[in-house]
């Protein structure tokens, strides 16, 4: 399905449309108070920018030393090529150790991967601790937002859903009663875990540590509690030294949810006394997205979620409309970017207002990006044949002076003249939710040589 | 396995962009003119409460005070002459056993003015669950230990992780929280419902 078709269905309903774009507009907000309080912030994203280019010049170097001295510390590497070695590694590791109940903090990461439904096929429970990953697992869909999972769901919906699933009182909607009674149960399922899965925010080359950043502290009981921890980090995690956490956990917080740092940054270098701990390095078409320049920068993207609470398509058309793991802005650029074919319409669901580069904590330039891969669907030819001709049409007549004067005049008289139902018909999709200015009444070239004519001039 | 490794090594290799210099992060950096109340404000700002006091004496006797500390049937204290135990947490083969646990009184290394996070490592407590596990956090340390931004609390941390056996840590800010329904704060998530930060002596 087209982002533009699944956003119909959104829009369709105009109140939650409107309550969806405050609700994230409002983040944006508590963002932009946040950036404007450190003088810094912008030696800050061009600093974290540099770390990150400088980090992909040299990612193989960066992973290997990773890898080197994640395993001095008592921690095992595995890597994965794609979501299916991913998986299966994970399955082998946990049927190792006869476990059948997983807890997992958010990783967008083993979203990707489909772990969840992978691992429930083979009989493993697999809970999800953030309790916004929670609401939407009980209610079987995806996160609708890279960091706030649940955004599109409003509290009487979870109301209705924790009364079902958990028990809760009928009709219960406040937001303290409904957190509380997720506590219990999620206590219950950490306690009761045989293995805690994790995401990985950074991983710190110079160390072979990992650092997961959570406000709940769900990673931390997660991993503080089972007798195994297994991260799964995409390969651009990676960062070269310890220090260049000071960058990213400063612009991180603040960017995502317009908090100084979040509640737990946690530093874990190998298991605990007594547990074992396993970093899955997963590549999944990461590697192949570095082989086009202009794609390359996407990488550098540490999930904060700040381009999709600035964008405006996204704040009206919702996270599931985008049809992918990670929607909005970066996810318009890193999907097409791997599965052209099936994200065609992503980069095309943008008015390049360019928001998103301006708030991106490590300097994507997003709205380039998404103009290039425009470009790239027009070269493979996945435009839908409408689109494709109608912009050859435009072309040829572009190209022409005198056809484009002829066309020019005639649609100055003619938008004129003709009844509506010829020029609002389902061929003019443009018209559908706009009205077509009205005509000028001399050419811009007659305009512009009229004013130029000197008094007296005939 | 192997071959995924190779693979994946190959590929990034062949991909690699052209060099690029690491930025410095010798930079000026906002420091405060007193990162002390300013950490305070921040820890107000997240969630938190901090006292000062002068010594451990007039820590653990503040902390007396407190009736839902001194009502409270299950507490625990990793911090001299700060607080009282009823369990130790040597004796306990599991940290689940911690689950009920209402207050612990932990060692914080040092505080971070910028954002009121507290520096807080594993290497004196058998099970690292207890700082997350608790209902309610109590954190002490010295009024002294006080840097203005993260980029000072990693050149302190500098050795931190170059040993052989890296300790865990982590920067606490505040309570458990979210705000995955509708938006709406709501404190003590999964983990602990409150913390207090404890400064002892002068600044
Ligand atoms: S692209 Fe930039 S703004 Fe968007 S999530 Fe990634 S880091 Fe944040």
């Amino acid at each position: 399905m087209s982002h533009a078709a699944a956003a119909a269905e959104f829009i369709a309903d105009e109140e939650r449309t409107r309550w969806h774009d405050q609700a994230v507009w409002y983040v944006r907000q508590k963002r932009d108070r946040a950036a404007k309080s450190l003088p810094e912030w912008e030696t800050l994203r061009e600093t974290a920018s540099q770390i990150k280019q400088h980090t992909l010049s040299k990612l193989d170097e960066y992973l290997e030393e990773f890898e080197r001295n994640a395993t001095r510390q008592g921690a095992e590497v595995h890597w994965a090529r794609d979501a299916d070695e991913h998986n299966a590694i994970v399955l082998k590791l946990l049927e190792q150790k006869g476990t059948k109940r997983v807890v997992k903090s958010k990783s967008m990461l083993t979203e990707e991967c489909g772990l969840n439904p992978f691992l429930e096929k083979a009989g493993i429970e697999v809970i999800d601790t953030d309790l916004g990953e929670r609401i939407v697992q009980l209610r079987n869909e995806h996160p609708s937002h890279i960091v706030l999972p649940a955004i599109h769901v409003k509290k009487q919906e979870v109301g209705e859903l924790f009364h079902e699933k958990l028990g809760t009182k009928r009709g219960a909607t406040e937001a303290d009663y409904l957190t509380e009674a997720a506590r219990h149960h999620l206590r219950e399922k950490l306690l009761a875990a045989g293995a805690g899965l994790t995401g990985v925010n950074f991983a710190i080359a110079e160390t072979g540590g990992i650092v997961v950043c959570t406000n709940e502290g769900n990673a931390d009981l997660g991993t503080a509690l089972p007798p195994v921890h297994i991260a799964s980090m995409g390969i651009e995690k990676v960062i070269p030294r310890l220090e260049h956490l000071g960058v990213f956990l400063r612009l991180l917080a603040r960017s995502a949810t317009g908090q100084p740092i979040t509640s737990y940054s946690s530093h874990f270098h190998g298991p605990r006394e007594g547990q074992e701990m396993h970093v899955i390095l997963v590549d999944n078409g990461r590697s192949q997205q570095m082989t086009e320049d202009d794609l390359r920068q996407s990488l550098n993207c540490i999930r904060c979620g700040a381009c999709l609470n600035t964008c405006p398509v996204y704040r009206r058309s919702g996270g599931h409309s985008y049809h992918a793991t990670v929607p909005g802005p970066i996810g318009s650029v890193i999907n097409p970017a791997r599965d052209p074919a099936r994200h065609k319409s992503l980069p095309f669901a943008c008015s390049l207002c360019g928001s998103c580069s301006d708030v991106c904590p490590v300097k994507i330039p997003l709205h380039h990006q998404l103009l290039s891969l425009r470009g790239k669907i027009v070269d493979r030819k996945l435009l839908p044949a409408s689109k494709r001709w109608s912009m050859k049409l435009a072309a040829m007549v572009l190209k022409r002076s005198w056809l484009y004067r002829i066309l020019g005049f005639g649609a100055r008289c003619s938008l004129r003249w003709l009844p509506r139902f010829l020029l609002y018909n389902p061929l003019n999709g443009w018209g559908r939710q706009r009205d077509l200015p009205e005509p000028a009444t001399k050419s811009f070239r007659q305009a512009f040589r009229d004013r130029n004519r000197k008094p007296g001039d005939k | 396995m192997s071959d995924s490794r190779q693979q994946i090594l190959e590929t990034v290799r062949a991909n690699r962009s052209t060099p690029s210099e690491m930025p410095s992060l010798d930079q000026s950096w906002t420091c405060y003119d007193d990162p002390l109340s300013q950490f305070r404000t921040m820890v107000k700002a997240v969630g938190g409460q901090t006292e000062v006091l002068c010594d451990a004496v007039a820590a653990s006797e503040w902390l007396a005070s407190q009736q839902a500390y001194s009502e409270s049937r299950q507490r625990v204290s990793l911090v001299e002459e700060v607080g009282t135990s009823d369990l130790s947490l040597d004796d306990l083969a599991r940290p689940h056993d911690l689950a009920s646990l209402e207050w612990a009184v932990l060692p914080g290394e040092f505080g971070v003015a910028e954002n009121g996070a507290i520096w807080i490592t594993d290497r004196s407590a058998r099970h690292r669950a207890v700082y997350f596990l608790c209902e309610n956090l109590v954190l002490v340390l010295p009024a002294s230990e006080v840097v203005h931004h993260l980029h000072e609390a990693y050149e302190r941390l500098g050795k931190f992780a170059a040993s052989e056996e890296a300790p865990f840590g982590a920067f606490v800010s505040g309570p458990s929280k979210t705000a995955d329904i509708e938006q709406s704060l709501v404190i003590g998530a999964q983990g602990p419902r409150s913390l207090v930060v404890l400064l002892i002596g002068q600044p």
